[in-house]
């Protein structure tokens, strides 16, 4: 994909306040000397004058108990001992365990800088307990330097079509954006994955719910989505489409169709979904045209007809089979094998799919690589995995574990300052003005700042993949698949 | 029960089939819920600007009534947890912790989530939907340690949760014979044996009356009876008011066959204790109900597997397999988990060959309706819940209830209608639930599901295959 370079600048909040993680208490006692305003280079302390704050104005900068080692450690040169600084106990009901308080604030922090933390401590995963969250690298060597890394020329590219037909394609980053519909989330949303795929020279799709016209001059780095609902589904926008992607199944509603409830269904939504507004929409499930492969391979030869240089993908979640399903789709002709996990998933989805069915993408990624490799294929699709991918490392995890490339959705919306409330399914919708139609709702975020925001998550994601590769001592991404010895599993770390 | 009868087809004269569906109703909370989060306002730094009012979309906060010129205490059972008011106030003089309220429900097992969530089903009827994925560990002990399987492309999957295609929750109780027997003229040999027909694969347990009072105990009644399905009763201490339902309810009988006939003659199941002289006792109930079903109840215990078989291959027509309230077998070595425990009975019956022959009902830390799949999938029939039917009720889940009278739920004095209406809505929400599973399987009814292990992922098994072999 062609890729638009745009200058990585600071995206700053759309919010007032930070979130601190430390609270800076200051008693009574406090008798305004002055002491802490003067000691505290980052700027904790102010007195503003006529006011008797308690806490302190600028927590968010506060470095917390560590500070305990320098010199300017306000609560030992108190006079009064009126200071005190603990952990914030609000971080607390920031996130989950997929999505820890620190996954989040590092995501913001990406988004809105562009670059990984400076300390070199990137927040790699969650604290879930197993899958990517318990898989680690075996580093080769030492981070280098930033300068040094960004001569190193690393290469992040991957080939799309690996089939001896259709086009070459390629994307500039191992990674692009997964379907999210207008519907479920509001069109600032929408252009925001476009423009940032567009800076990029990656990916965005457009999920079930239809194009919007404020996405065609986007068009080039667009991918649609035919899903079972074939909502808004034209033969103008699969004459546009660089990739037409065919949802079968989604990862957070296995064996479901997409749900869109009632309140999120507004006019502008049902007019491009060709649907009655503040009607609940769910999408049937399965394609009811298709129980076979053969079948299936209808569904692609339609697209080939409407559009031959499309490149055709084909999104399915992860039962038992999943490895059968994806040698099927090879076979009906596709271009990309899109393994959707359950742990990822961004619109309204009951939580008893959520957690229950289906496999974790972290099983699914080998078992279809293995298979695919027996079979004798493997070089001739891509295998992009979605799902639960976080960050930069669990792409590259997924990758070593065997997927060409990442598919994302959460970290995009986290990096418009999502903060996974969970609120998005139903009512106005999200009240960060993220997965909305509510007009109001929508007003709450500028197109431009969000193509910045997730532009700037990708470089920062970027310079990270090429840290990891360098870190493994490999000149490109491509170099990363399937090398399973790269890796180890914290519970069952052997010699190898 | 008659209308709809045992295959769910209308018996009524009509010819069209009736589908089983629940119907629900708003049934609202008697207490303030208690929500995850607790709302501050510093009100020394708060300057009463009223942002917060504007920024919070779901109503936690408020001016005073009485004086609007100030602010009120935050809502916090309404707080959705968007960070909103927190991060736009002017003077940061909000913030939020975990409610300690909340952290305090239930235990490790029955979690605040699982309470919560409970709470919100038996109020509405309706199955959770939240967005944003899922939050959770990647896997957990017991139940969470699987996953149930979908099908795509290659396998036909049923559109059963918005009623697009049937699916049906149904199970039958009671011994489904390998053969028929017929005489020399050929007719049928011996009555067929008798088959009660549940339409969801979930029947009550028995309340203690002492404990939880006569309204409880009529709420449960009024509950299984509408979605027709058993309630399990102890005849000793059951008020006479409530024998009006005891066509739907399962008398357990303790030693004094005599004191109990009454109930007996007019139930369509009993439920003995395991114990030496099962036989002796199925026999004399056979003599006073012959028509009644006998279950006989058992914990897991080492020898399970042998008594299990004994009571198959013998003439019980159901066997009720009890866990504790965590889900374990702790009679068991290593005291594993129900689903283990189940899977190790089920496949001794398979072995057998005499798995067919009888019902398997399970009981013991049912509390979520994924569970109803997962324990169907590790070998049972069907499943025996209470606990959860209380927390629809509003219970915290703090077991003060050992000591009558202590509920802070006040769960003695509910309306019994109310609680009907919360149980069947919460029945509801779980058969919906079910329908998800299902549908997302391709299944077309819930007796496929039994021991149907080959449908579901397990984790031991896929760390074994896909990580351990390959990270040694
Ligand atoms: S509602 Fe909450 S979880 Fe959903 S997008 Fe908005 S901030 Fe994120
Ligand atoms: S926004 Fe802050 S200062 Fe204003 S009323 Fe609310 S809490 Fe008080
Ligand atoms: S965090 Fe959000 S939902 Fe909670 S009180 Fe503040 S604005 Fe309201
Ligand atoms: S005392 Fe009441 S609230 Fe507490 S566990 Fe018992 S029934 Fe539930």
């Amino acid at each position: 994909m062609k890729q638009v370079e745009k200058r990585i600048v600071r995206a700053p909040s759309r919010f007032r306040n930070a979130l601190p993680r430390y609270a800076v208490e200051r008693t009574v006692r406090c008798i305004r000397c002055g002491t802490c305003v003067e000691l505290c280079p980052l700027g904790v302390h102010e007195i503003r004058p006529g006011q008797n704050l308690v806490t302190s104005p600028n927590v968010e900068r506060c470095i917390g108990i560590s500070c305990r080692e320098n010199d300017f450690f306000c609560v030992a040169h108190c006079p009064m001992e009126a200071l005190s600084i603990s952990e914030n106990p609000l971080l607390q009901t920031l996130g989950d365990r997929r999505w820890t308080p620190e996954l989040i604030l590092s995501t913001w922090e990406l988004a809105e800088t562009g670059f990984p933390p400076a300390n070199g401590k990137a927040v790699e995963g969650g604290d879930s307990g197993g899958g990517f969250d318990k898989l680690r690298f075996r580093w080769k060597r030492e981070a280098p330097r930033l300068e040094s890394l960004l001569e190193a020329r690393i290469n992040l590219s991957v080939r799309l079509n690996r089939r001896d037909r259709g086009p070459e394609r390629s994307i500039g980053l191992p990674l692009y954006g997964g379907g999210m519909s207008f519907g479920s989330i509001s069109l600032p949303t929408m252009i925001g994955k476009a423009g940032a795929a567009r800076n990029m020279g990656t990916l965005t799709c457009t999920g079930e719910g239809g194009y919007p016209d404020e996405l065609v001059p986007y068009a080039p780095w667009v991918i649609t989505q035919v899903a079972t609902g074939l909502f808004g589904v034209r033969e103008e926008t699969i004459k546009l489409a660089p990739v037409v992607e065919f949802k079968y199944a989604q990862g957070a509603k296995p064996g479901l169709g997409g749900h869109l409830l009632g309140d999120k269904v507004t006019p502008a939504v049902a007019a491009l979904r060709e649907t009655v507004p503040g009607h609940s929409l769910f999408s049937p499930f399965p394609f009811h045209s298709v129980y076979s492969v053969e079948d299936h391979r209808k569904h692609l030869d339609w697209v080939l007809e409407i559009n031959p240089d499309a490149l055709v993908s084909v999104k399915v979640s992860t039962p038992t089979d999943v490895d059968m399903v994806a040698v099927g789709s090879y076979y009906a002709g596709a271009h990309i094998v899109h393994l959707d996990g359950g742990y990822g998933g961004t619109g309204a989805a009951p939580e008893i799919a959520k957690k229950n069915i289906a496999m974790p993408i972290e099983y699914a990624i080998p078992k279809v690589h293995r298979f695919l490799e027996q079979e004798g294929i493997r070089d001739e699709v891509t295998l992009m995995a979605g799902g639960g991918i976080r960050t930069a490392y669990d792409a590259a995890k997924a990758i070593a574990l065997g997927a060409d490339g990442v598919v994302i959705g959460t970290a995009e919306l986290v990096a418009l300052e999502c903060c996974r409330c969970g609120n998005c399914e139903s009512g106005r919708g999200c009240p960060r003005g993220i997965a909305t139609t509510d007009e109001e709702m929508s007003c709450l975020m500028d197109p431009e700042w969000a193509i910045q925001r997730i532009t700037n998550l990708y470089h920062g994601w970027k310079i990270q993949l090429m840290e990891i590769l360098w870190r493994l001592d490999l000149d490109s991404v491509e170099e990363l698949r399937g090398r399973r010895d790269l890796l180890f599993h914290e519970d069952y770390q052997g010699t190898r | 029960m008659e209308v709809t009868s045992m295959n769910g087809w209308s018996t009524a004269g009509r010819t069209r089939p009736v589908r089983y569906s629940i119907e629900t109703s708003c049934a609202l909370p008697r207490y303030t819920p208690v929500g995850r989060f607790r709302v501050l306002r510093h009100e020394k730094t708060c300057i009463n600007c009223g942002r917060c009012i504007k920024e919070c979309i779901y109503d936690v906060h408020r001016r005073k009534p009485e004086d609007p010129r100030l602010m009120d205490e935050p809502l916090s059972h309404l707080c959705k947890n968007c960070f909103r008011c927190i991060q736009q106030c002017p003077t940061r003089s909000l913030s939020k912790i975990l409610n300690p309220e909340y952290l305090r429900l239930g235990d490790e097992y029955w979690t605040p989530e699982i309470i919560t969530s409970t709470w919100l089903q038996a109020e509405t009827g309706r199955i959770p939907v939240f967005g944003a994925g899922y939050r959770g560990p990647f896997s957990g002990p017991g139940f969470d340690s699987m996953w149930t399987d979908m099908s795509e492309i290659v396998r036909p999957t049923r559109d059963g949760i918005h009623g697009r295609e049937y699916i049906h929750t149904g199970i039958d109780l009671g011994r489904k014979p390998d053969h028929l027997e017929f005489d020399g003229a050929g007719n049928l040999a011996g009555l067929p044996a008798r088959v009660v027909h549940l339409p969801i694969p979930v029947l009550f347990g028995a309340f203690p009356v002492d404990l939880y009072g006569t309204k409880v105990a009529e709420a449960v009644c009024l509950a299984a009876r509408s979605l027709g399905t058993f309630f399990a009763f102890d005849p000793g201490n059951w008020p006479s008011l409530l024998n009006r339902y005891s066509s739907s309810g399962v008398p357990r009988i303790g030693d004094d066959l005599e004191k109990a006939r009454a109930s007996i003659q007019g139930a369509a199941m009993v439920e003995i204790p395991f114990s030496k002289d099962w036989g002796k006792k199925l026999e004399q109930i056979r003599k006073i109900n012959p028509d009644a079903l006998v279950s006989v109840a058992l914990p897991f215990t080492p020898d399970a597997d042998t008594a299990v078989e004994a009571l198959a291959a013998g003439s019980a027509d159901v066997i009720h397999l009890m866990a504790d309230r965590h889900g374990r077998a702790p009679l068991l070595p290593g005291s594993p988990f129900l689903k283990d425990a189940l899977q190790w009975i089920h496949l001794h019956l398979v072995e057998k060959r005499i798995r067919d022959e009888v019902t398997l009902l399970a009981s013991g830390g049912i509390a979520a309706a994924e569970h109803v799949p997962k324990a169907i999938i590790s070998g049972a029939d069907g499943v025996v819940i209470t606990y959860p039917l209380l927390i629809g009720l509003e219970c915290l889940a703090c077991r003060e209830c050992s000591l009558p009278d202590t509920c802070p739920r006040e769960i003695r004095h509910i309306d019994p209608d109310w609680g009907a209406t919360r149980m069947i809505n919460l029945m509801a929400a779980w058969q919906n639930q079910l329908l998800e599973v299902l549908g997302a399987m391709g299944l077309r009814e819930v007796r496929r599901l039994r021991g149907e292990t080959g449908r579901a992922l397990y984790f031991d098994q896929l760390e074994r295959e896909v990580f351990q072999e390959e990270f040694r």
